[in-house]
This record gives C-alpha cells, structure tokens and sequence, in this order.
C-alpha cells in the first residue's frame, strides 16, 4: 500500500514538475512558489494569491463612487468600506481599535499630516462617522496603541522634536489642541498630556508588553544629516513601576510617567566591542541611555554607537510567544527602492525582522553593569526580505489564530517606467526548518490607486477582519476598508 | 497516462486483480485526477488575477467600474518637452514639508519626507498645488500633466487641474489643459482627465 501512494505522491510531484518545465516554471524556485500557491487555502486562507500587482489607478470621481474598488484582494477576500468621510483623515496611518480588539466599536487612528490638521481620529465602526481625538499640535502622528490600562497612545514621526501623548478615555475625549512642540499643557490635560520619559526621535515602531515596558524605532535614514550617519535606532522603555494590571483613571496613574531607557547596539564579540558597520544581526546588548527627560534618542544613539537601520517603521509584539512568556518583536525597514533607471535607485528592498529579549521578566529587569542592562540579550534576524516586487515594507500585523504577517507595501513601484501599485503581502512564520526566515509570502491585495499606499493594517482578536487605510488616496479625503472571507 | 487511455483487457485485469491492489491503484487514479483537478482550476485564476482591475475571481462589494476598460483611442502626447523646471519641494509650496512651529536647532523632518527623491519631491509639491488657485500653480499643473515622466505625477497634476477648477475656471484654463490630458500616452492618466473634465462639464 505505501509503495502506491508513494507512487501517487511522486507521479503528483512529476506531473507537477513537468507542467513547470512548460516553460512557465523552469527553476526550483518557481517550484516552491508553485506549491505555495497550491497550498494558499489551508497556510493563508485565501483561494488563492494574486498574481501581478494591479497597474490600474482609479479615478478621484471613480474612487469617491466606489471606494471600497481602490483594493483588489485575494479570490476569497472582501473589502467593504469602513469610512470614506470626507472629514476622513487623508493621511491615516497607524490605527487602534476600541474598546477592545475583541468587540471593537470604534477605531482610533493617527493622521499624517502637519500641525493643523486633525492629528488623532476617532471613527465608528458601524456608521463610519468620524470625530477628532486631538485636533491640532500634532505633527505627523503616525503609532498608535491601546494600552492595557485602558489609555490610547500616539506618537510623532517628527525628528527629534517627536512626542509620545496618552490619552485617557479615548472613546469620549475629543476636539483637544497640544503644543506644536515641547510638552506643556493640552488643552485638557486631564486627559491627554505628552510623556517625556519616553525622549524624543521619529516614533514609529511600537511593541508594547503588558507591562508597560515598550520597544521603540526611530524612523530614519542613514546619512540623515551628513554622510555616515546611523539610520534608525531600536530602544527600550522600562516604567519605574511596571503595570500590574486593571485600568487607570488619572494620567497620573500611567506607568509611562517615569522609567528609564535603553539602546540596542548588536554586537557581544571582543567584550561588547564588534560593534558598528558590518554588526548588524544577531545578539547584543542593552546600553543604558542617561540624561534629563525629554532626552534626545538620536543624540544618545549616535554617541553610544547603536545600530542603525535604514528607516525602521512599524513593529509588533508576536502574541503567541507572548502567551508563552516571551519577548519577541517583529518589524519592518523599510530600505530604498526608487528605480534603478535613476541616478538615485538603491535597489535596497528593505526587511522584515525579528528581535527577541528573553523572557518578559528579563526583558523589564535592570541590572546595570558598565553601562549595559545585562538582564536580556537582543537578539535581531530577519525574518523576510524584500525583493522588486515586494518593496519597502511599512506596516505590519501578525493575524490571529494563525501567526501569518501581513504587510502593506510603500515602494515605489507606482514611479517604475511601467508603474505598478502597492500590494499587501501575507507572508508565514519561520517554521521548524533549519533557518530563521519565513517559510512563504503571498501576495493578497494590492491597490487600485498608483497615487495611494495602504497603511495600519490591523486585526480584530478574530483574525478574521482586517482593517486597513488607503492612504493619500486620489478622492483627498481618508478610506478604511474591512477585509473579510478569511478562512 | 489518463484512465481514458488503458486498454480494455488491461482494465479487465486490473478489475480481477486482488482488491489490495486494486485499491491502491484506484487511489493512484484518484489522487492524480485530483492533483490536475486542483491544478487546472488554480491555472484560471492565475489567468484572472493578471487582469486585476476586472474584478475577475475577486469578490469585492463592487467590481471597477466598466468605463476604466474602455478607454477612447488617444494620440500620445510628447513626453520628452518640457518648457521649464518643475520646482523642487525647497522651492514649492511649504505645505510639503512637515509644518512643525518648533524652533529648535535639532529639529529633523521626518525620514520619509526628507527622504523624497527627485519624483516624489515633485509628487508632494503637486499634490499641494491643488489648493492654491495661482497663477503659477497653473503654470507648474500645465507642466506637469504635459511633460512629467512619472505617470503618476501626471495623475496628481490631473488631480490637482481637477480641485483647482473647483474654485473656478471662468476662462476655460483648466479644462483645456484636462482636454490635452485626456489625449495623454497612459491609459490611467486620460481616463483621470475624462472623468474630471465631465465633472467639470455638466
């Protein structure tokens, strides 16, 4: 019996293999992609992948007719339209859902834009109605997250002049100006207020441990300021009084209120000394970053020899390790891919990574020595790389119930000499095979709009809705859809 | 070899054979009917996803609308002339730039907006340009849709003739320029221009 089906699987394999040497598949590689393909039901839960990326761009009145038209997704998939207000944010990046991702009834999302626009939206699900969270002061408001004590918090992609602020009661505080810079008073502070014990870069990653410890990317380039200079630096935040759980009714309360902070420099060889140019995966350590609140983290990460990447952009904690009482944050750098029949093209795909910190208790313990918190090891790898067609990854978002990483695309595809529109990509964990790299990556949505990118792709607790911007779309005016029909 | 193509006497003894075998040669059957099942039904979608804009093999509350497909003929339109320099975003309009009060010596613009190249710098002043009715900001659309390389840009300067247009367009300036736009090389750009130009004409 087993000789047979032996036989079948092999006379499977060969008819499968003589179907690539058709001239369509004619290398190993396309192999793999082929079987992936196959099998994008039961590891992705789409029917199949997409194939090309859309080279279609809607029109602002075709767009504004159907919105939920400026995304192709996967066969299997549905998008249906969130919000299209034409009070919609057309920046939104980041979102959050409220009040719980379990049940959510609203989303909170950050808008990318300058000072005078509405930087922190509040949209309700149901109807699609939109309010403002805070409505000036804010400059490129890009993170954000739920807390576990029940705030909302935000954070600037604004150089050094970027702020972290926390909101209480989210789902009732609104129409709150800041400060264009510094952290003085809201104009209700009992409800939002900066944080300055968090310093300042471009806040964009944001890995949040149940804790309150949090790991933070600086979205920067290297070269950002003369040649030479680092890209973005990754920190670590441990509060003062790590939360211990329930909700808090004074911002006061916060455990974001005081703590301290610590860069990651990879690199352990020669006693911590193999560090720099050339040292860029792998284990390190946590130096400790010293001065009075708010400090300057790309100051401090320059002077400490942190390692940088090339614009690191959003991050998530990976729940599953989580749940076994680890540490593991994956990300994106994003990297720099204008074309190649430029002078300027880098053909520098970017990345998807993966860090570890031990434990969560030793991830939130200090235990200083010579300037290094020895109570957790980083560890840095990546996870995915980026390739012409999948470029420049942004946002990223780890599904419910199956651990696959979705994440939008920002390349530059839509400026190629024969442009092509920004996709979504579902790529799957690593597995138990020898490497630390993921196994697979399809492509399940891509847009309809060469002037757009997709943004803040994030899902409910299901796994099964996933909600995502479409960012500086062609209407001029904020879209999320809601992406359905996940098996 | 497909189950159509055994031989009768061959059927017939693989029929008397032990029902061991037989089984397991059905299986075989079964399992390589299946295979090429599976593989000739993904085969279409492969052909469907290419035309992604169709809306073929998707299920989306509404597929993209039919006049996108159907695009008029249109004579291309120059791409190598261009009058003048679009300006860079130093030069442009400040709104491209992040629009931070701080007056602090270490204030760095984000990395995605100082990051811009050469195309993107001129997408950001475009899209810009849409909201503010001068003269100029005409001059630079016209430029644009005419004669930028990056269909893209052309997309945003039709956009932007389109929100401009909005606040007025006595003269018939713009809907000229959407005119000439809808005669553009790249099927996306015409159609943007289409579509604005009736908006623009009752």
């Amino acid at each position: 019996m087993n000789r047979f089906v032996t036989l079948a699987a092999a006379a499977a394999v060969t008819m499968s293999s003589t179907a690539m040497a058709d001239g369509r598949n004619p290398d190993f590689g396309k192999e793999v992609e082929f079987l992936v393909r196959l099998q994008s039901l039961p590891l992705f839960g789409v029917f199949a992948p997409l194939g090309e990326s859309s080279a279609l761009s809607l029109s602002a009145s075709a767009a504004d007719a159907n919105p939920a038209a400026l995304l192709t997704v996967a066969p299997g998939l549905r998008a249906k339209v969130v919000s299209a207000a034409a009070t919609l944010g057309p920046n939104i990046d980041q979102m959050a859902l409220l009040p719980s991702s379990t049940n959510p009834t609203h989303i909170i999302a950050c808008n990318e834009q300058g000072t005078v626009a509405g930087a922190v939206q509040r949209i309700e699900i149901k109807t699609g109605n939109v309010e403002s969270v805070i409505s000036s002061g804010m400059a490129s408001c890009d993170p954000v997250r739920l807390t576990p004590w029940g705030t909302v918090v935000v954070g600037e992609e604004n150089g050094t002049n970027g702020r972290i602020f926390e909101i209480l009661d989210p789902l009732h505080t609104s129409n709150v100006t800041v400060p264009s810079s510094g952290f003085g008073a809201s104009s209700d502070p009992a409800h939002v207020t900066g944080r300055p014990a968090l310093g300042q870069f471009s806040f964009e990653g944001v890995g949040l441990l149940p804790n309150g410890v949090v790991y933070l990317t600086d979205e920067n380039r290297p070269g950002n300021g003369g040649i030479g200079n680092p890209g973005g630096a990754f920190v670590k935040f441990i509060p003062a009084t790590p939360w211990s759980g329930g909700s808090i009714t004074k911002l006061d309360q916060s455990p974001w209120t005081s703590g301290s902070l610590y860069g990651m420099r990879l690199g352990r060889n020669g006693g911590n000394t193999d560090v720099g140019q050339g040292n860029q995966v792998g284990r390190g350590v946590w130096l400790e970053i010293t001065g009075t609140a708010p400090i300057n983290l790309r100051a401090a990460a320059s002077a400490l020899k942190l390692t940088s990447f090339y614009r690191p952009e959003d991050a998530v904690v990976d729940q599953n390790v989580l749940a076994g009482g680890s540490v593991r944050i994956c990300g994106t750098n994003t990297g720099q891919d204008v074309p190649d029949t430029t002078s300027n093209g880098d053909n520098n795909w970017g990345e998807v990574y993966c860090l570890t910190d031990g434990t969560v208790a030793e991830a939130s313990a200090i235990s200083v020595t010579n300037g290094i918190n020895t109570a957790s090891v980083p560890e840095f790898h990546p996870l995915a790389l980026g390739h012409r067609d999948f470029a420049m990854p942004d946002n990223i978002e780890i599904q419910p119930r199956t651990g696959n990483f979705l994440i939008n695309e920002d390349g530059e595809g839509p400026i190629y000499p024969s442009p092509r529109n920004n996709d979504i990509w579902d790529c799957l964990d690593d597995g138990d095979d020898a490497d630390t790299l993921s196994d697979a990556c399809i492509k399940v949505m891509t847009l309809n709009d060469l002037t757009a990118e997709s943004t803040g792709g994030i899902f409910d607790a299901s796994g099964r809705h996933y909600y995502v911007s479409i960012q500086h779309n062609i209407t001029g005016h904020g879209v999320i859809l809601d992406v359905t029909g996940w098996r | 070899m497909s189950a159509a193509h055994v031989h009768p006497q061959r059927m017939r003894r693989t029929l008397a054979m032990n029902p061991q075998r037989r089984n397991s040669l059905l299986l075989f059957v079964a399992c390589t009917a299946t295979f090429l099942g599976v593989f000739f039904t993904f085969k279409d979608d492969v052909i469907a996803d290419r035309d992604v804009g169709s809306g073929a093999g998707v299920e989306q509350d509404s597929s993209t609308p039919a006049a996108l497909h159907a695009l008029p003929d249109t004579a291309p339109v120059s791409m190598t002339a261009r009058a003048e320099p679009i300006p860079s975003a130093s030069e442009g309009t400040q709104a491209a730039e992040p629009s931070s009060e701080a007056s602090t010596d270490s204030l760095q613009p984000p990395a995605e907006v100082s990051d811009l190249g050469d195309a993107d710098a001129r997408a950001a002043v475009i899209r810009e340009l849409g909201n503010a009715a001068t003269p100029g900001s005409l001059n630079v659309l016209e430029q644009t849709v005419r004669s930028d390389e990056v269909v893209r840009n052309r997309l945003l300067g039709v956009n932007s003739l389109r929100l401009l247009a909005k606040h007025g367009d006595a003269g018939g300036e713009i809907r000229a320029l959407l005119r000439r736009a809808m005669a553009d090389a790249d099927a996306n750009v015409a159609t943007h221009a289409r579509d604005a130009y009736r908006e623009l004409t009752p």
